[in-house]
């Protein structure tokens, strides 16, 4: 089924075209979830609130980019929203900590364990240390295999800002890279 | 081959990574890279980086499958519950602007109407009392008014009755303010104009030029269909679908029947603006004030028959025809397409011919009826279209008359038009493609206009009688259809058969 006979369904609530949307999406919209929030759970609502934001938005496609980058456009609105209110979540907790003298959280991630490159893990983490606006072109393009192009489509960015901005992402991540190293 | 500088070797590494380089800018740094360490260091470091990044994070993702079940059923709950919520924010601020003056009309309107059945015997006999509830609301885009941008007019054509041009007068949309029309009655009489057609004042006007009153009596559909109207024969729960051109989708006539508006892909530049036809067979079909059928919901679908080679393509009609069928299989079944009105008709040489008439035998397999202007062909039912002088009564038979457009070729012993069903055509006002308040006044008209008329009276049977097919209802018609006089040739001749939309519903409720 073409993009435009689906979309088309999909508005009119056609259970088989939803079907096929998520069939087609879901495996991408997590990987760019889970890329985003790095966080199995949170990704997967993230998930269901992306689609719910695509059904909603339907009507705003043009077809001027391909659907798959319209799609990662909307997901990763909605996974920036999340990453805001975990920020806004962290300084409250942070400052409940102070006040009650709470327990730090758990670290529940699982993945630590599972990983044993430590390059990797470090090279992770230097990523997550990374400000917004400099991770989501470095996920983007190594995680997800974009080109900048498409990154500068789904950002709302010119395509000169993208290189800019990769070009300062893989700086600083070397420079994080080589003071883990150096402190270890 | 100009040597880069190690700033410009760096830099050229890292489009190398990110777009790419041309031919030149590769081999100028492959050489810049053999013979400098430094840049070479910078390389292999930025290809480390890059590896472990894919690696880094693409492995992250492989560990961790998604665990959603049930996301597209969730998402069609939200879809259904964000249609209802969205109708009914949308219902509910309507009522209450409009809640005192509705009750008053629904007072008003209950009142007509019990007065109208202590007058007329018919009442529908199988039309339900309430209806089956419909969520289905689609406007996929709102194509923008036109605009005939025609401004001040010179002077107004002079009309040539041995002429077969159409619409020799036309006025729409022209400003004839400063123009002096005391003497233009002749030409007046057979101008087409529109809402924004601004008139001189009354004293550089013929006396007996009245053009409201004529636009008024075009907004009639005539032959005793508004007397059906006031005995709820409405078509009220029947859906009427049309595949035409770009659509004013907010034309008060039709704005509030309208359940769907879809685009085909070939409404593309040059299209994309409201055209004439659209407006104007959807307010004949289902306007609250001109259709026939006003509250039939109407489930529209637009595209063109002009490909990129100018040459006319059915490949688009056929599509649309299989789109509707699809809509309609997510109807609930009191809310039913019965009839589909297609203002065009298709010849074997043409692209699409095969495709357009094979959707028509699915669509007619599936309970719809199909009125195009290849009625004769695919269901062999013949019609013609009707004529009408401005200012004569619409409801009255005997106002009736050929058609402009062939009025000339017109005998009344002419073997071809024996059995040809005649539907008004001409002189009939309907949504302007304007505005969403605007309305037009065609003086001559065409089969385009007789189509959605037809379905319109379909949608009418359909709602007394479900159980209606394209065969029985054209029979029906026939038989019911009534025969008048008119001159020709200084004789007094009989003029028929003109469909009767009165006496074929009473034939229906009757039990023929």
């Amino acid at each position: 089924m073409d993009t435009a006979h689906l979309l088309t369904r999909c508005r009119t609530g056609d259970s088989l075209a939803l079907e096929e949307l998520v069939e087609t999406y879901q495996p991408l919209l997590y990987r760019l979830a889970l890329s985003v929030l790095d966080n199995p759970a949170e990704a997967e609502d993230a998930v269901q609130d992306g689609f719910i934001a695509i059904i909603d938005s339907l009507d705003t496609y043009r077809g001027e980019a391909a659907l798959t980058t319209w799609v990662y456009a909307v997901a990763l609105n909605v996974c920036r929203k999340r990453l805001r209110k975990r920020i806004a979540r962290k300084r409250l907790m942070q400052t409940l900590q102070w006040l009650l003298r709470l327990p730090e959280e758990a670290n529940a991630d699982p993945e630590e364990a599972a990983v044993h490159n430590e390059y990797d893990a470090a090279l992770r983490r230097a990523v997550r240390a990374l400000d917004e606006k400099h991770r989501l072109p470095i996920l983007l393009h190594y995680a997800h295999g974009l080109t900048v192009i498409e990154i500068a489509q789904i950002l709302g960015i010119p395509q000169g800002t993208v290189l800019s901005r990769l070009h300062t992402a893989r700086k600083r991540l070397k420079g994080i890279l080589v003071g883990k190293v150096e402190t270890q | 081959m100009t040597t880069p500088s190690h700033k410009q070797a760096q830099r050229w590494l890292e489009l190398a990574a990110d777009v790419g380089l041309s031919a030149s800018e590769r081999a100028a740094l492959d050489a810049h890279l053999r013979g400098c360490a430094m840049c070479y260091a910078y390389s292999a470091e930025l290809q480390s980086l890059e590896t472990g990044l894919r690696r880094a994070l693409r492995t992250r993702l492989n560990i961790y499958p998604s665990r959603s079940t049930m996301l597209a059923r969730k998402l069609h709950s939200h879809l259904r519950r964000a249609t209802f919520m969205k109708r009914f924010f949308r219902t509910s601020s309507a009522v209450i602007g409009l809640a005192g003056a509705i009750a008053s009309l629904a007072v008003l309107v209950i009142l007509f109407r019990e007065l109208s059945r202590d007058r007329t015997p018919l009442v529908p006999v199988t039309a339900t009392p309430t209806l089956t509830p419909l969520t289905f609301h689609k406007i996929d885009r709102e194509p923008a008014p036109l605009n005939f941008r025609r401004g001040a007019a010179t002077g107004v054509s002079t009309y040539d009755p041995n002429s077969d041009q159409p619409w020799q007068v036309d006025l729409r949309s022209y400003d004839l303010s400063f123009l002096d029309l005391s003497d233009a009655l002749d030409d007046l009489m057979h101008a087409t104009f529109d809402s924004q057609t601004t008139w001189p004042p009354a004293e550089r006007m013929p006396s007996d030029f009245d053009w409201q009153r004529i636009m008024g009596l075009g907004k009639n559909p005539g032959l005793g269909v508004h007397s059906l109207h006031e005995q709820g024969f409405t078509g009220r729960g029947v859906g009427l679908a049309i595949i035409d051109q770009t659509l004013l989708v907010n034309h008060q006539e039709y704005a509030d029947q309208l359940r769907l508006y879809e685009e085909a892909e070939n409404i593309t530049e040059g299209w994309l603006v409201t055209q004439m036809h659209g407006p104007a067979v959807a307010s004949i079909a289902v306007g609250k004030t001109v259709g026939v059928a006003p509250e039939a919901d109407l489930y529209y679908i637009a595209t063109n028959v002009v490909g990129a080679d100018n040459k006319r393509d059915f490949t688009y009609v056929a599509r649309s025809i299989h789109r509707i069928l699809e809509v309609n299989q997510q109807l609930p079944a009191g809310r039913k397409i019965r009839v589909i009105s297609i203002s065009v008709g298709w010849s074997p040489e043409e692209t699409g011919y095969t495709e357009v008439t094979e959707a028509v035998e699915e669509a007619n397999a599936a309970g719809i009826f199909v009125v195009s202007s290849n009625l004769e062909e695919t269901y062999n039912f013949k019609f013609h279209g009707l004529g009408r002088a401005p200012l004569a009564d619409p409801d009255a038979f005997e106002s009736y008359v050929p058609g402009s457009f062939w009025a000339k070729s017109y005998s009344p012993d002419a073997a071809w038009l024996q059995e040809r069903l005649l539907i008004p055509m001409d002189s009939r006002t309907t949504a302007s493609p304007t505005g969403p308040n605007d309305y037009v006044f065609y003086r001559e008209g065409g089969w385009s206009w007789s189509i959605p008329y037809i379905a319109g009276v379909y949608a009418l049977v359909a709602q007394v009688d479900p159980a209606i097919t394209p065969d029985r209802f054209w029979a029906l018609a026939l038989e019911t259809s009534r025969t008048t006089k008119i001159e020709y040739s200084r004789q007094t001749v009989s003029f028929g058969p003109i469909l009767d939309p009165a006496a074929l519903i009473k034939a229906l409720q009757q039990g023929h």
